[in-house]
């Protein structure tokens, strides 16, 4: 079998997937940490003030990584709630439910950031414009996943509900944002672009890629956090558990 | 025809079933025009202040009425083991979703539409503006449906549901109010609806195609038969 | 609130971006980090609890 392949299966196995959350989990935190500071530092302290918009752009430091995430652990979630309903697999329940929080709790970041830049460039905290009013559809779409999978007695079934809605949502998603766009297109143009003509100077641009990579590690650390306690919770009269903590002597250490 | 024959049962059925509790089917309407009555309160009572947002509060009202209906859309059928028994049967259950979605639709979806009327007067809606608001809604409240009977398959397992339902909907109704308010908007200035008309309808297609399917899975979720 | 929110500049924005962060963060990690330690706690005790028991 190809290794990679083998990997995924291994990971599929919860004591397995413990033990590579356990071991990796402290690297992952470390490293976003690390990151975002550096990430922050350079943006707030080293990068230049926007010629137009003075010192409130530095926002975007957060407000754009956190956008970014936003959209992306959507479609992390929504794929995971595909692999849970067409295999079955428990750990892509867990990972999907995971994954719901981190999503929402990024859409509010970018949300609440995007207001909070609103004021001293668009003069209001809230204009209808095409993204903002996106991302707040997209918390609705968070919580309706949160709820519906809290709403079932039974977690199992509560996920596989939940994404089934998640894989609603993510066809919607595009189509939402179209539909938004259509309805009104009042923001600047797009600042961000990797490739090609960017309206950015590199100092600006280089911390927002730091702080992107930083979500990134961030939401991966998160992820294996929140999955770990879950499946600690799900399995905790399985034999495996019992291995895993009982020593304590060299389980433990830290906890 | 004899294969469409448990789809056409269950039609009938749902049809007959509201037919026979005719309260209920005018429920959707008195809510319609309650909210009319406030939303015309609150906004004074003058067609200046009113004419100018009739349109999209029709459109609002609609919408919320329609999804009143939706909790109840299951809940029959879970309740008396009718359910489980599509299930274990060897009927396919997305053809029965498209019955069920079209009963639905026959019943709230072109009924709130045919009252419109009776809205757009209370709202003083500008009469030009009345036959864009009709078949956009028609075209709309039938995707709306679809939206419709995946919440309610989603959350017809569970004892409450009301906010919830809510939460999973309404999000999922905005291309639909975007582009059905659009239309009626386009007209109102002066330009051709076709646009934002074609773009509800391809809209509802796509649903009509994804939604079925996604409904009877939802379904299968908490039975006892997995897939 | 917001009046002395606007009266403090740009920067008073970008402080309250970066608090809120912050808050948002911690309350997203703190709440299952949280149980998972008194999980693992109470796993852990059982098994001794186990153990002495087999002993």
């Amino acid at each position: 079998m190809n290794p990679v392949w083998r990997w995924f299966h291994q990971l599929g196995s919860p004591p397995y997937f413990y033990r590579f959350a356990t071991r990796w989990m402290p690297w992952f935190g470390l490293s976003a940490l690390v990151l975002s500071v550096i990430g922050l530092y350079l943006g707030m302290a080293k990068a230049p003030a926007d010629y137009l918009q003075g010192d409130s752009f530095r926002i975007i430091y957060i407000h754009v990584p956190a956008a970014w995430m936003s959209m992306f652990i959507y479609v992390a979630m929504a794929v995971n709630g595909a692999i849970a309903l067409i295999w079955r697999i428990k750990l892509s329940e867990l990972l999907f439910l995971a994954c719901a929080p981190i999503g929402a709790m990024f859409t509010a970041v970018t949300l609440i950031t995007g207001m909070l830049w609103g004021k001293p460039t668009w003069g209001a905290y809230w204009v209808w414009d095409a993204r903002l009013t996106s991302e707040l559809v997209l918390l609705f779409l968070y919580f309706g996943v949160i709820g519906l999978a809290s709403a079932y007695d039974d977690v199992r079934q509560g996920a596989r509900a939940a994404a089934v809605l998640g894989l609603v949502g993510v066809v919607n998603v595009p189509i939402i944002h179209f539909s938004v766009k259509w309805w009104n297109t009042l923001h600047q143009g797009e600042t961000i672009r990797i490739m090609g003509k960017s309206s950015i100077d590199s100092s600006m641009l280089w911390p927002l890629l730091i702080m992107a990579l930083a979500t990134k590690l961030y939401f991966v650390f998160a992820l294996l956090l929140r999955a770990r306690g879950m499946l600690l919770e799900q399995e905790r009269n399985k034999q495996w558990v019992r291995e895993v903590l009982s020593p304590p002597q060299i389980a433990g250490g830290r906890s | 025809m004899s294969a469409l024959r448990p789809y056409h049962a269950l039609l009938a059925r749902d049809l007959r079933l509201a037919f026979r509790r005719r309260a209920d089917l005018l429920l959707p309407l008195g809510f319609a025009v309650l909210v009319v009555l406030l939303f015309g309160i609150a906004l004074g009572g003058t067609p200046e202040r009113l004419a100018p947002v009739s349109a999209p509060v029709i459109w609002v009202t609609v919408l919320l009425a329609g999804f009143l209906s939706l909790d109840g859309l299951f809940r029959p059928d879970v309740d008396d083991g009718t359910l489980d028994q599509w299930l274990a049967g060897p009927t396919s259950i997305v053809g029965l979703m498209y019955a069920k979605a079209l009963a639905h639709w026959l019943l709230y979806g072109v009924g709130l539409t045919l009252s419109t009327p009776l809205l757009a007067m209370l709202l003083n809606l500008p009469a030009e503006l009345l036959p864009v608001m009709l078949i956009a809604l028609g075209i709309g409240t039938l995707g709306a449906t679809q939206i419709g009977i995946v919440a309610a398959a989603l959350t017809a397992r569970l004892r409450r549901s009301g906010i919830l339902l809510a939460l999973i909907v309404m999000p999922l109704y905005l291309p639909l109010l975007i582009f059905g308010s659009g239309a009626v908007d386009a007209v109102r200035l002066g330009e051709s609806p076709k646009a934002a008309l074609l773009l509800l309808a391809a809209q509802t297609v796509l649903l009509l195609t994804l939604a079925p399917p996604a409904a009877a899975a939802a379904l299968r979720i908490g039975s006892d038969n997995p897939p | 609130m917001l009046a002395w929110l606007e009266s403090q500049g740009h920067w008073g924005f970008i402080h309250v971006s970066l608090a809120i962060t912050l808050i948002l963060v911690v309350a997203d990690l703190l709440p299952p980090w949280l149980q998972q330690r008194k999980l693992k706690n109470e796993l852990r005790a059982r098994a001794r609890r186990e153990q002495h028991r087999t002993n």
